[in-house]
């Protein structure tokens, strides 16, 4: 059954729209198979990851660290990554099959069909999220790094979940076909990761900390590295926190924006 | 005259080599650790401080004080720069009979023996040995805590684990071969 037919199905108890479209939602996507694939493939990845750096005999406390940090933001961004293309998929890709006029007829706001399209796609960086912990917590239970870890990566992982499927979404709204939508966000995220390649030299001076403090993404590598493997606290660091806080609330707000305005059949504006 | 000559020749050298190496290590200047021996832990930061003394008549060159840290063990690996982050520091010049100190710190990252020692250079060109404290010797307790046993379930386990609750879904929803789905059974049970 599609979001739309389960959307006009009468509900005893006055279900909100956007919980009926994200309930149906997650049925596809995690009954159906999808997210379960997806997340055997992220659970292969991180296994064949945590084994090479668990396997490695000669890591000092540092490199251990380093381990623990290159794990919990490996398995950020690929969670992130598959909620974003999720999201991007979300409007642009029901127009294309031809599911998107059913969705609209039925009693629900654009904008609670968005929000549970949201929260469908925000589930995969969540159960992505679950299945890192416990390779998280072997990696850094024998060096006391376990806890800081997990919770770093929650807080970090959640917004920038967030900001990558208010992205996605508005995207998807606006997009005119599924493919424009998946290759502007996949362009806009490898934008935003190539700063996390440069090396130590080009990270210096202030004009190069502010534009890594801009970017959410980086900022939030930054923040993980510094609590991990500098062993900085939480609070030293929280000034790197601003930037995806910021961008998880502005891109969840325009992606909402965008698909109240946008979400209509045929051609965006049309 | 020819047997003075000689003397005089003799004690000139020997002059000579005295002032060499009263200028060899670095003109005077002298490293001096406030210990000799440093114990800790694994993941533990400590601290010790050497003071670089001009003991020549004359202000010394600009100086340039290093920290390098080497183990004993050849089957650990030692970078200085995981160890210290500030290990290079710019003293100036000290003037005659004056002294400089200066903290250092360390951070253990690794278990075993190790010696760390602080050497002093001036910045002109010119040819002379630097002077070398003496060495530190630091014994880091704890070994590598990276658990490496017991990885091999985990990352079979949950791949596998994630794989059965697909293939269980799957199955469920399209039912066993020779038996209609759980959706099309309530079907004919309770019809369209």
């Amino acid at each position: 059954m599609s979001a739309g037919a389960a959307a006009a199905q009468p509900h005893p108890g006055g279900s909100p729209g956007w919980a009926i479209v994200a309930g149906q939602e997650l049925r596809d996507l995690w009954l159906g198979g999808r997210g379960l694939v997806l997340s055997f493939a992220f659970a292969a990845l991180l296994s064949v990851l945590s084994s090479v750096l668990a396997t490695t005999e000669a890591a000092n406390l540092l490199e251990q660290r380093e381990a623990v940090s290159l794990t919990l933001q490996a398995a950020t961004a690929v969670g992130s990554l598959l909620a974003l293309l999720a999201a991007a998929d979300s409007i642009s890709g029901e127009r294309e099959r031809a599911t998107l006029e059913t969705l609209l007829l039925t009693p629900v706001s654009r904008l609670a069909i968005a929000a549970g399209k949201a929260l469908a796609a925000f589930s995969l960086w969540l159960a992505a999220f679950l299945l890192t912990i416990p390779y998280v917590w072997f990696l850094g239970r024998g060096i006391g790094v376990a806890d800081e870890a997990i919770a770093a990566g929650l807080l970090v992982g959640a917004l920038l979940a967030l900001f990558l499927v208010g992205l996605g979404v508005g995207v998807s709204a606006l997009a005119r076909s599924n493919r424009m939508s998946l290759s502007v966000v996949l362009f806009g995220l490898l934008a935003l990761f190539a700063p996390t390649q440069l090396p130590l030299s080009a990270r210096q001076g202030w004009v190069a900390e502010a534009l890594l403090r801009v970017n959410p993404i980086t900022a939030g590598e930054h923040f993980v590295g510094r609590v991990l493997v500098d062993a900085h606290g939480f609070e030293e660091e929280a000034s790197w926190l601003v930037s995806p806080a910021v961008a998880a609330v502005a891109f969840t707000l325009l992606g909402a924006l965008l698909a109240r305005r946008f979400l209509r059949l045929g051609r965006a504006g049309g | 005259m020819p047997r003075a000559l000689g003397t005089c020749a003799a004690l000139a050298a020997a002059l000579a080599l005295l002032v060499h190496a009263a200028r060899g290590a670095e003109g005077g200047v002298t490293v001096v650790p406030d210990r000799h021996r440093l114990e800790t832990r694994l993941g533990a930061s400590v601290a010790f401080r050497t003071t670089i003394a001009n003991r020549a008549a004359a202000a010394s060159d600009v100086l340039v004080a290093h920290l390098e840290i080497l183990s004993l063990d050849p089957d650990v690996y030692v970078d200085p720069e995981d160890w210290s982050q500030q290990r290079t520091r710019y003293l100036g010049r000290i003037a005659p009979g004056r002294s400089r100190t200066v903290a250092w710190r360390i951070d253990a990252i690794s278990g075993g023996r190790f010696v760390a020692y602080v050497t002093v250079v001036g910045a002109a060109p010119r040819r002379q040995a630097p002077a070398i404290g003496e060495a530190i010797r630091v014994e880091v307790a704890g070994r590598k805590a990276l658990d490496t046993d017991g990885i091999l379930p985990l990352a079979i386990g949950i791949p596998a684990a994630v794989g059965a609750l697909g293939l269980a879904i799957r199955v469920r929803r399209r039912g066993l071969p020779g038996r209609p789905p759980p959706e099309a059974e309530r079907s004919a049970v309770h019809g369209p």
